[in-house]
């Protein structure tokens, strides 16, 4: 197992290299004027000069990504158009980020699991058909209609939640929730159609096997059956799902919610990045995210091969 | 092999409702097993006979099938029986092995764990006591090393042992009646002659009423009393095992037994 | 087994009632979106991009401000001014929301269609490449798509789309102005190509094993030929179900983009761009940002309803999941 382990490690750290020189060229070498885009729309020529140096625009390429990712690692990157340190406010973005991804997803996959097997269990009743419609909705709706709804009626008109802003959960809990509960739901809404739909699928598929003719056979009790044998196997490639899903949060649906109710986490920090077209705080954002998803990943890989047995025997082979 | 039938199965119609209508899988069959026998059910695939077993053991039930007549367990109707009343025959009453081992165990549990939950749905005692059953039966069925069997995932037995395995979880609890539908089928042809001696030995020292469903006539003369020949649906012919063999009376039982009269060569090369 | 292959697919989806639904509302769309100079000549009067801030329009023979003096543009006057801002004015710029509707509809669907049609042939040549040669070839395409799909698809777009925001795209011979829509096609096209090659590199793999495949080489067929004359054939109807899925993806990618700032940029307008201009009025004018998200929503809804009808006519016993969705951005579609 453990030169599996090795390689699969060996490998991440490839695809974790290849992403850092991927994120140089896009930022440092594929724009047109990149020192100056760096330095932003309201630099001086001497702002301009400085961060051609800083950032090594005269050395040769390859010197030039050491130096950038000297840069980026040592937690020098700076934002010059906004004055301020980069990794300190991704620091500082991070709590609300990771309570808003955590909690969204808790909530989605927790309804997921119910309207999957509700709907795989009444299979082509009404049940099923309506959980589905509502499924397919859901995963059509764009977090802007969503949100907009939300905010709109919701927070505005009815004032039922804040409409911004972010509580730290040591400072006050239910505060902390409050202020949540409106961007959880619009992060989790878009996710619960799809996971229902796999599990549903996953169920389907899993009701036909053997092993579950044999459970009922030695007189095991029905929801016995559904749970300890059908789900328990469904669920198996969810887990897979779920590692990409959730990693590729922090780099999509995060954003824009954060964004759009101002929870001040590391998604708003690119959010404004961007509007700014700040590049130094999108090029370490990006950087971080994709490393974050390929770990994350490598992660769930790992931890498949002790969730289902046979995967085990399949790579020793 | 005396006494009242164990199981009678009496004008067993089975139906499933597809797109283009009705299909008549069991069109009207009728079988008694008695203690102690080893009753073979043969026919080609679609013949009905593993249908006929699945019926018996209530698993056939959903919306798609039509279920009338009369299967009879020591006496008691199942077919109008409860959900809850069938629950408790299965594995400890009347016990089913599959065709397939390796994949009727599911993968992601390993082996002992899967005997001990069959054995806990039925048998209020304590983990240990669970835990020493599940081996005592492993041993019983040959297994040499229990513990280590009982520790393993299924993908990781070969099927011969896979298939002792399931034969030992269904016997454990001394059913009266033990359905076996194509046991040796995806075996190898020297393990499958292993797992038949295994079966007659249990239904010889447990006096355990057996109905083997095969298609392969060579299974059915190592172990079965009697035989029932099935045939699109219906049981064509039936009686004991000699006057199967050798005075055959419907055709359809001399041509399988013409087939292997003539296959003539190593089985286990399908 | 009657009919061809086709045919029965074709019978198939024609009996669908999800597919056709989301065909004619898809339909429906476009035929909104195309009519956009008709309406916006014969009916509005008025261009997307004609501001009217201190005009009035005559309703029902009263004339009504189309911004207030505070600022707040009126809302939909329906027909009551000859059809003229029919869904309403768009803000202190006072526009004609319904004309920026139907043209910002254009944009969006142009991006969106464009861009997948790019990605759905390049990972068309991607997967048969990698699949059919196996070997250092598949190493290296794999991998490099191993990095694509390493970012997030929204953060990637992000990422691209700022670093050429302000200078445009030059890479030898082609150049690329900052504020081209094609920009954010191109950027759609080269992210969405890796994650539609990942599933067809599947179904060439799986291919080229097969008998018809192999009957071709021993006939003598070239590498060319094997992969253009056996194996796309046989990629096409996964292909035109991952492209329906592609463009419902890329509709949602380009609104994120525009709506953050680095997808279309002014003077061109899209959803997106709406969205984002909605989102500062959302107290005042909830619409604004309503309209063109609901937009979004049935067109990405009317995809899935093909696709997934697509899906199921072209292999009913697939696992067929195709989804489009606005976080992750992905397509998976399973073969049987």
């Amino acid at each position: 197992m453990s030169a599996f382990l090795l390689k699969r490690l060996a490998r991440m750290l490839g695809v974790l290299f290849v992403i850092s020189v991927a994120v140089f060229l896009i930022f440092n070498v594929m724009p047109n004027e990149p020192a100056a885009q760096i330095a932003g729309k309201s630099a001086t020529p001497q702002l301009i000069a400085q961060v051609e140096e800083t950032w090594g625009f005269d050395e040769p390429l390859p010197e030039q990504y050491l130096t950038v990712m000297k840069l980026t690692f040592t937690g020098e990157l700076v934002s010059y158009t906004r004055q301020l340190d980069v990794d300190e406010e991704i620091w500082k973005g991070l709590p609300a980020t990771l309570s808003l991804c955590l909690g969204a997803a808790v909530i989605w996959l927790l309804l997921a699991i119910v309207f999957g097997y509700l709907s795989a269990f009444r299979a082509g009743k009404a049940t099923d058909r309506v959980l589905m419609l509502v499924s397919l909705i859901s995963i059509s709706l764009p977090i802007f209609l969503v949100s907009s709804l939300a905010l709109n009626y919701l927070s505005y008109k009815l004032e039922l939640f804040p409409s911004s802003g972010y509580v730290g959960i040591t400072e006050d809990p239910l505060d902390w929730a409050y202020h949540l509960i409106l961007p959880w739901t619009t992060m989790a809404v878009l996710f619960v159609g799809l996971y229902a739909r796999v599990l549903r699928a996953n169920l389907l598929e899993v009701m036909d096997e053997d092993y579950v003719r044999t459970a009922r056979a030695k007189g095991l009790g029905e929801r016995q059956v559904r749970i300890r044998h059908v789900l328990r196997n469904a669920l198996l490639p969810i887990v897979t799902l779920f590692g990409l899903d959730f990693a590729a949060l922090i780099g999509g649906a995060a954003i824009i919610t954060e964004y759009i109710f101002s929870l001040g986490g590391i998604g708003q920090l690119t959010a404004n990045a961007v509007a700014d077209l700040d590049l130094p705080p999108v090029m370490a954002l990006s950087m971080l995210a994709a490393f974050f998803v390929v770990v994350l990943n490598t992660l769930v890989d790992i931890a498949y091969t002790w969730l289902d047995p046979r995967i085990k025997l399949e790579r020793a082979q | 092999m005396s006494g009242p039938p164990v199981l009678e199965v009496d004008g067993l119609r089975v139906g499933f409702a597809g797109e283009t209508g009705l299909t008549q899988a069991v069109d009207g069959v009728s079988l008694a097993l008695r203690a102690g026998e080893v009753l073979a059910i043969v026919g080609e695939s679609g013949s009905g006979k593993s249908v006929t077993a699945l019926s018996v053991m209530g698993l056939v039930r959903g919306s798609q099938a039509l279920v009338e007549g009369s299967v009879r367990f020591e006496g008691k109707e199942l077919l109008d029986a409860g959900e809850e009343e069938l629950r408790r025959l299965r594995g400890a009453r009347i016990a089913m092995v599959f065709q397939d081992p390796s994949s009727s165990f599911n993968p992601v549990y390993r082996v002992g764990n899967q005997i001990d939950e069959a054995l806990r749905a039925h048998r209020a005692l304590s983990a240990r006591e669970v835990r020493e059953l599940t081996l005592r039966t492993l041993g019983a069925a040959g297994i040499a090393d229990p513990e280590r069997l009982a520790a393993s995932y299924p993908h990781e037995l070969s099927g011969g042992m896979c298939q002792r395995a399931m034969i030992a979880m269904a016997v454990a609890l001394e059913p009266s009646v033990l359905i076996a539908d194509e046991p040796t089928t995806a075996l190898d042809v020297t393990i499958q002659a292993q797992v038949l001696e295994l079966l007659a030995r249990l239904n010889r020292e447990r006096n355990l009423a057996t109905l083997l469903i095969t298609h392969d006539l060579g299974v059915v003369a190592e172990v079965a009393d009697r035989v029932a020949v099935m045939q699109g649906g219906r049981v064509v012919e039936e009686g004991p095992l000699e006057q199967i063999f050798y005075e055959p009376q419907h055709s359809h039982t001399r041509e399988l037994l013409e087939a292997l009269a003539h296959l003539g060569r190593p089985r286990g090369a399908s | 087994m009657e009919g061809s292959p086709r045919r029965t697919a074709l019978r198939r989806l024609r009996g669908d009632r999800g597919a056709i639904a989301g065909l004619v509302l898809f339909a429906a769309i476009v035929v909104f979106v195309l009519a956009a100079p008709l309406w916006a000549n014969h009916v509005a009067d008025t261009g997307p991009n004609a501001t009217h801030t201190t005009e009035k329009v005559e309703v029902d023979g009263e004339p009504r401000e189309v911004v207030s003096v505070e600022g707040k543009p009126v809302g939909p006057l329906w027909l009551g001014a000859g059809g003229k801002f029919f869904l309403g004015a768009d803000g202190r710029l006072g526009r004609d929301e319904m004309v920026r509707l139907m043209y910002g509809g254009r944009t969006s669907l142009f991006i969106s269609l464009t861009a997948s049609l790019i990605a759905t042939l390049s990972a068309l040549a991607l997967a048969l490449l990698a699949g059919w040669f196996r070997g250092r070839v598949d190493a290296v395409i794999s991998f490099l798509l191993d990095v694509i799909w390493a970012f997030p698809v929204l953060l990637l777009g992000i990422a691209l789309g700022t670093a050429l925001a302000v200078g445009g795209l030059q890479l030898g011979p082609l150049s690329i102005s900052a504020g081209s829509i094609w920009i954010p096609t191109l950027i759609g096209a080269f992210v969405f190509a890796a994650y539609i090659a990942r599933p067809l590199r599947g179904e060439v793999l799986a291919l080229r094993e097969q008998e018809f495949v192999k009957a071709a080489v021993a006939g003598g067929a070239g590498s060319g030929r094997v992969m253009l004359g056996e194996l796309l054939p046989n990629l096409v109807p996964t292909a035109i179900v991952l492209f329906t899925v592609n463009v419902a993806n890329m509709m949602l990618l380009e609104a994120g983009l525009s709506f953050l700032g680095a997808g279309v940029q002014a003077p061109d307008a899209s959803w997106g761009t709406m969205i984002a201009g909605g989102f500062e009025q959302i107290v005042s004018s909830p619409r604004l940002m309503i309209l063109p998200s609901t937009m979004i929503f049935l067109t990405v809804l009317s995809l899935n309803l093909i696709g997934d009808g697509l899906g199921t006519a072209l292999n009913p016993r697939s696992r067929a999941t195709t989804e489009a969705h606005t976080g992750r951005f992905e397509a998976e579609y399973e073969g049987a």
